[in-house]
């Protein structure tokens, strides 16, 4: 039996992980959601994941705060930043720090789902 | 022997005497300096009223002396013209005396010996000439003396300049001696000093007549009071060559002023004619200088502009107070070039005639800056709202997205219809993002991110980026080599994403786009061409001011982006275009090798 790669989704539009979780469930991934960084963090410390996809400006603590404090509990656990911003300094640091990826909204689906698989490759799970 | 030849012809001495004198009076009277700096040739006529008076006294004398001429009435010219004569020499030395010594008693000490001598004469039975010589004679001379003296020690510094100093000194030793010969040695008389001190004492112990000494006295103090007058002449001279120097010097300011003006200058007379411009006319305008001379300055105005001229009364009030308003002046081309006018008047000046001056200041700069002020403006309101609404709409554009490919992944493979308008949605999306996107650099500042990338690449992705429609035939001629340029690639991609779209847009949904790179010596350059719906002439010069369109939903600022991001990477962007044949956008980068 595979493993199913286990995703998370941080972002406090509803909206828009709901729309996101259905075509990762497509694409056979385990996907939840969360809305903000406290329980997303309190998901790392329960669970095992693989990766995070998380929004960078959300209310209460900010993607690049959680990322920090994420990074701290599961120094392996691949993040995928989102952002508005393209001209955003995460974006830049990110290209040049590979703990994190960031991404623009709006994704280019496939290339998100390229870096996910990237992940596959790396930890050797299946999906 | 001596005393003989002197006695016999003393008329001959008393001749030269007078004349010396005379001369000297009417020397200063011919040369009476206008305008002097040294403040003694004010009172110098009083010298020369003593010469004079003196002189004819001398002559005078002539009779008495060697004729034995004398009555009543005789004596009594010879004292007034001697007594006279010394008044004025006591003025003289008293002003004299005066210019240097501020304490100096003022005219009441010369009124009070007048007053004093006039007692004596009418009181004593002495010889009355003799008095006049003890109460003015003397002091006069001798003050005079005085005067010289301290007056070339005050100004020595000048007077040597002018080369009068040592005459200075020769009159005022001269008037020295004078004082005594002529004010001490009198006439032998029956009272004291005169029993002892007199001209025959003198001749006795001297041998020489007092005259003859007198006489060598008044020549050198006419000598040397000619050599002085010299002095007015030189010093005219000297100021005449100053202020021409300095007129000169004027002349060549004002004109260094006038073409440092950066305003347009026109002088105009009364008849409204322009008589003088300045260098700024010129280039404004497109006159030359001999064009525009003569020309009426109603020539330059719009014809309905002139009667708001007129009506102002324009020369009229401009005598009050400048008056300025603006309005259109006409270039030799036609072009109406805004200004703001202003009109005031040149007095008049002896020997020429009043004018108006008109300094116009070019309003296109100013109008520009106000324009460029007022866009700044927009853009940091731009920005802020950009912020805040460009983050909202990315999160809603990436639900759309999301849901779009979610339909097109789970329905699209069986609905074609389906997928290709879900296809049309991903294509609104993916230009609103570029609006955004547009929306967002303009209104920031950004450096650029620089490193050597290949230029072809970004053009390729860009392409992609832009999602063409199938039914546009996309022509792509891009050289295999790494075109190598040092770029900001996100900025570079958001470029020819913006050009891409403007093209996309003119050719509404069916077309052509060429897109085609060369290597021209140390260029690369990039040909997008379309054949869409053109742009119209003229527009063609507004086509990169932000916030210009035509289109009825556009921002306008996707070409002011481009141009600006191009002149970030030190190239150059061309836009040629034909209204309903198509446009050419010619983009030159320079390439770099390594």
């Amino acid at each position: 039996m595979k493993k199913k790669l286990k995703i998370l989704v941080v972002d406090d539009n509803e909206c828009l992980c709901k729309n996101l979780l259905d075509i990762l469930d497509f694409k056979g991934f385990d996907a939840i959601e969360v809305h903000d960084g406290y329980k997303a963090i309190e998901i790392v410390k329960k669970n095992e994941l693989d990766v995070v996809l998380m929004d960078v400006k959300m209310p209460g603590i900010s993607g690049v705060e959680t990322l920090g404090i994420l990074k701290k509990i599961a120094p392996n656990l691949k993040v995928i930043l989102i952002t508005a911003f393209a001209d955003d300094e995460v974006f830049k640091i990110g290209l040049e720090d590979c703990t994190y990826t960031v991404i623009q909204k709006p994704m280019d689906i496939d290339k998100l789902i390229a870096m996910i698989e990237e992940v596959i490759k790396n930890n050797n799970i299946t999906k | 022997m001596l005393i003989t030849f002197f006695i016999n012809n003393l008329d001959v001495v008393f001749f030269f005497y007078g004349l010396a004198f005379f001369v000297m009076g009417v020397s200063i009277f011919m040369n009476l300096p206008r305008d002097s700096s040294f403040k003694v040739s004010k009172i110098l006529w009083l010298l020369g009223l003593f010469g004079i008076f003196h002189g004819i006294n001398a002559w005078l004398d002539i009779f008495t002396v060697t004729r034995d001429y004398k009555s009543q009435s005789w004596d009594l010219i010879r004292i007034v013209f001697s007594s006279i004569s010394f008044i004025f020499l006591f003025e003289f030395g008293r002003r004299l005396m005066k210019l240097t010594f501020k304490k100096f008693p003022n005219k009441w000490i010369t009124f009070a010996l007048i007053a004093f001598m006039g007692l004596c004469m009418f009181l004593s039975k002495h010889d009355v000439s003799i008095l006049s010589r003890y109460i003015l004679g003397f002091p006069g001379a001798f003050i005079s003396a005085l005067g010289f003296f301290s007056y070339c020690k005050g100004k020595s510094e000048e007077l040597k300049e002018l080369k009068v100093f040592n005459y200075f000194l020769f009159t005022a030793f001269a008037m020295a001696f004078y004082s005594v010969l002529a004010g001490i040695i009198v006439s032998k008389a029956n009272f004291f000093p005169a029993f002892y001190i007199n001209d025959e004492s003198f001749l006795k112990f001297m041998l020489v007549p007092v005259q003859v000494f007198r006489t060598l006295c008044a020549i050198i103090i006419t000598w040397s009071v000619l050599n002085i007058l010299k002095m007015f002449s030189i010093e005219i001279t000297v100021n005449l060559l100053k202020s021409k120097k300095l007129a000169e010097n004027y002349m060549v300011e004002l004109k260094n002023i006038i073409s440092s003006i950066r305003d347009i200058l026109l002088i105009i007379d009364l008849d409204n004619k322009i008589i003088q411009v300045n260098k700024v006319a010129c280039r404004v305008l497109g006159y030359t200088e001999e064009e525009f001379i003569g020309l009426s300055i109603y020539n330059l105005v719009e014809k309905e502009e002139i009667d708001s001229i007129k009506n102002r009364e324009l020369i009229k009030l401009s005598k009050i107070r400048p008056i300025n308003f603006e309005l259109n002046l006409i270039a030799k081309d036609n072009k109406r070039v805004p200004v703001l006018i202003t009109f005031s008047l040149i007095k008049a000046i002896e020997g020429k005639s009043a004018n108006v001056l008109c300094v116009a200041k070019d309003m296109r700069e100013l109008k520009n800056l106000k324009k460029k002020l007022a866009d700044s403006e927009k853009l940091a309101a731009m920005g802020k709202v950009a912020n805040v609404l460009g983050h909202e709409f990315r999160n809603q554009l990436a639900v759309m997205k999301l849901s779009t490919y979610f339909l097109k992944m789970k329905y699209g493979d069986n609905d074609e219809v389906m997928y290709k308008h879900l296809n049309l949605v991903d294509e609104r999306i993916l230009e609103s993002n570029i609006i955004i996107e547009n929306i967002l650099s303009f209104s920031r500042t950004k450096k650029l991110d620089l490193k050597i990338i290949d230029l072809g690449g970004i053009i390729m992705s860009s392409i992609v980026k832009v999602q063409i429609h199938d039914e546009i035939d996309v022509i792509t001629e891009i050289n295999k080599e790494p075109l190598r340029i040092e770029g900001d690639e996100i900025q570079l991609n958001r470029l020819f994403s913006n050009i891409l779209i403007n093209s996309l847009h003119a050719m509404e949904g069916k077309g052509q786009l060429i897109i085609t790179t060369s290597v021209v010596n140390c260029e690369i350059l990039v040909l997008i061409k379309d054949n869409g719906v053109g742009i119209k002439k003229e527009d063609l010069n507004h086509i990169f001011e932000p916030f210009f369109t035509t289109k009825s939903n556009g921002t306008g600022i996707g070409l002011a982006i481009a141009q600006n991001i191009v002149k970030l990477h030190r190239g150059e962007i061309q836009i040629k275009s034909e209204f309903g044949k198509g446009t050419e956008v010619l983009i030159k980068f320079l390439r770099k090798d390594k």
